[in-house]
């Protein structure tokens, strides 16, 4: 797809010492927007769906409302310690609100290629051309290495920190209280709900939903919900408010 | 550079009330092998209110049915993982207090309308008596902000407020300070809490900060943000260690614990007999 040829990078992915241990190809939020301005873009918005507190386990989640000539494209966005660099972790929530937009542009200018935004974990080659430029800008310090000896740095001098989350962690009590909430608004209660949940997992216990597939399933149920670009009232994001 | 130290008012009080647990909690990461149905009680509440004032904000009338499904719901998912009840509290006697709370709660409005609702801050901590930039970030979240800019915390409890608990309530002097600090203005301050009494009960306790007590709050997070920065980590035993999600763990720290029982402890057994403790 052209959109796609255009938009597209070539990315390391990293292991949890920063070894690059392969590459991805990805589009950058910037030139997602580019696309979706000359394809008429209407209005970007976005509303905190979760603050990050430390009951939460820090995890915010942003909603993104995209509205082209095509319509209305919605998409939620995570961010939590454990999914963003270091030194993002003091900006949570403009990581998820990031995030959030680069799926709902994705969406809007129908490219089907993850954003760099969403990913945790990688970062762009060195012989990749930058597109605009910002997002090299915002992640150069993981270039960077911290490298001042102190005890208290949780730095190892790789150009990658290591990261406590494999991606196979359990999903959080904040996503899980989401995910029942969400539930409520279908009309599942309690019971009914953790039964719902279960199927829609395919799992025999919620301990075992993992925080990767809570996340994408909380984007699911709010895409599928009415009111969004895919037709409906709502009901549900306005539920979660 | 390395980024400023970003500290949180829940931290802040976490250390206060234990730099041990602290530790645990915030450095080692100890995931919480269960926890205390109360506090799990209280953020159930906490999220219902919240949509209910969110409604308002958004112009829409708050049904009371939909704030009780909130809270349903809410309740029902903190209930998946192992909580820890008193004797006399259980699963049902707290939704059916819950639901009678909240039902209070939308009854009692006051008639001010939010202007803003689960207000986050994060800001440079700054001495407001001298200007001093203190060199630490401090950030938190405002339950409730009226259109009189009173901010409000909301808070459950199981009885009403010790004498001077008001004056020294961190939560809402840090408000003040982070609304000092933004806005150049001490603004009102207020103290909503839900009481989970026989029959519930809500007290609304106005208050305000002089700029004499922000510059000692600011000076007290700057200390406690220090002590952390230099690791002074120690338990301090008092009548919260009944209800502490690391009490096996602090009691490993004195090395009165044998290990094979810590395990057994953290995978959620004889979570009735350390809470009673
Ligand atoms: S049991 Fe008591 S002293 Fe030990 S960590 Fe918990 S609160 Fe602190």
């Amino acid at each position: 797809m052209k959109a796609d040829q255009q938009l597209v990078r070539t990315v390391d992915v990293h292991d949890r010492v920063g070894n690059v241990v392969g590459s991805k190809d990805v589009v950058l939020y910037a030139g997602l927007l580019n696309q979706a301005h000359e394809e008429g873009l209407l209005k970007v918005c976005t509303s905190i769906l979760q603050i990050p507190t430390e009951e939460n386990g820090r995890l915010a989640i942003v909603k993104a409302e995209v509205q082209t000539a095509k319509g209305l494209f919605e998409a939620v966005g995570d961010a939590c310690p454990e999914n963003v660099d270091e030194f993002l972790a003091p900006h949570l929530i403009r990581v998820a609100e990031t995030r959030a937009k680069a799926r709902a542009l994705r969406d809007a200018v129908n490219v089907g290629v993850v954003s760099y935004e969403e990913l945790d974990g990688v970062s762009l080659n060195r012989d990749s051309s930058p597109g605009s430029g910002a997002p090299i800008a915002a992640r150069s310090p993981r270039h960077s290495g911290n490298g001042n000896g102190t005890a208290r740095s949780r730095s190892n001098g790789h150009s990658r920190p290591p990261r406590s989350s494999n991606g196979n962690e359990p999903m959080s009590e904040a996503q899980r209280r989401y995910l029942f909430r969400i539930m409520s608004g279908q009309g599942f209660q309690k019971e009914a709900a953790e039964n719902r949940l279960k199927d829609l997992f395919e799992v025999s216990d919620l301990a075992e939903i993992t925080k990767v597939a809570a996340t994408k399933m909380i984007d699911e149920l709010l895409n599928a919900a009415p009111g969004n670009g895919n037709g409906g009232n709502g009901a549900e994001a306005r539920h979660l408010r | 550079m390395e980024p400023k130290r970003v500290i949180s008012v829940s931290q802040v009080n976490t250390y206060l009330g234990c730099p041990l647990k602290y530790r645990f909690q915030y450095i080692d990461k100890i995931p919480r092998p269960w926890r205390v149905a109360s506090m799990a009680f209280g953020t159930s509440v906490h999220a219902a209110v919240e949509w209910f004032h969110k409604e308002r904000l958004a112009g829409r009338t708050a049904d009371m049915a939909e704030v009780l499904k909130v809270f349903d719901a809410d309740w029902y998912a903190q209930n998946v993982e192992p909580l820890v009840f008193s004797e006399r509290e259980s699963k049902d006697s707290l939704a059916e207090k819950g639901r009678a709370m909240l039902q209070l709660y939308v009854e009692s409005g006051n008639g001010t309308m939010p202007v803003a609702v689960e207000q986050p801050f994060e800001l440079d901590l700054v001495d407001p008596e001298t200007g001093e930039l203190l060199d630490v970030r401090i950030r938190g979240i405002i339950d409730l902000v009226e259109a009189d800019q009173t901010l409000v915390d909301l808070k459950t409890a199981g009885r009403t407020l010790e004498q001077g608990g008001l004056e020294r309530h961190l939560q809402l002097s840090t408000y003040a300070l982070a609304f000092l600090l933004q806005h150049g203005d001490i603004p009102k301050l207020r103290l909503d809490m839900l009481l989970k009494t026989a029959k519930p009960r809500l007290e609304r306790h106005p208050t305000t900060r002089s700029v004499e007590d922000l510059g000692w709050t600011a000076r007290l997070i700057r200390e406690v943000s220090l002590a952390i920065e230099t690791e002074h980590f120690f338990p301090n035993p008092s009548w919260r260690c009944t209800e502490c999600e690391y009490f096996a763990h602090c009691q490993q720290w004195r090395g009165t614990w044998p290990d094979e029982q810590l395990v057994a402890i953290s995978d959620g057994e004889g979570v009735g007999e350390i809470a009673g403790a």
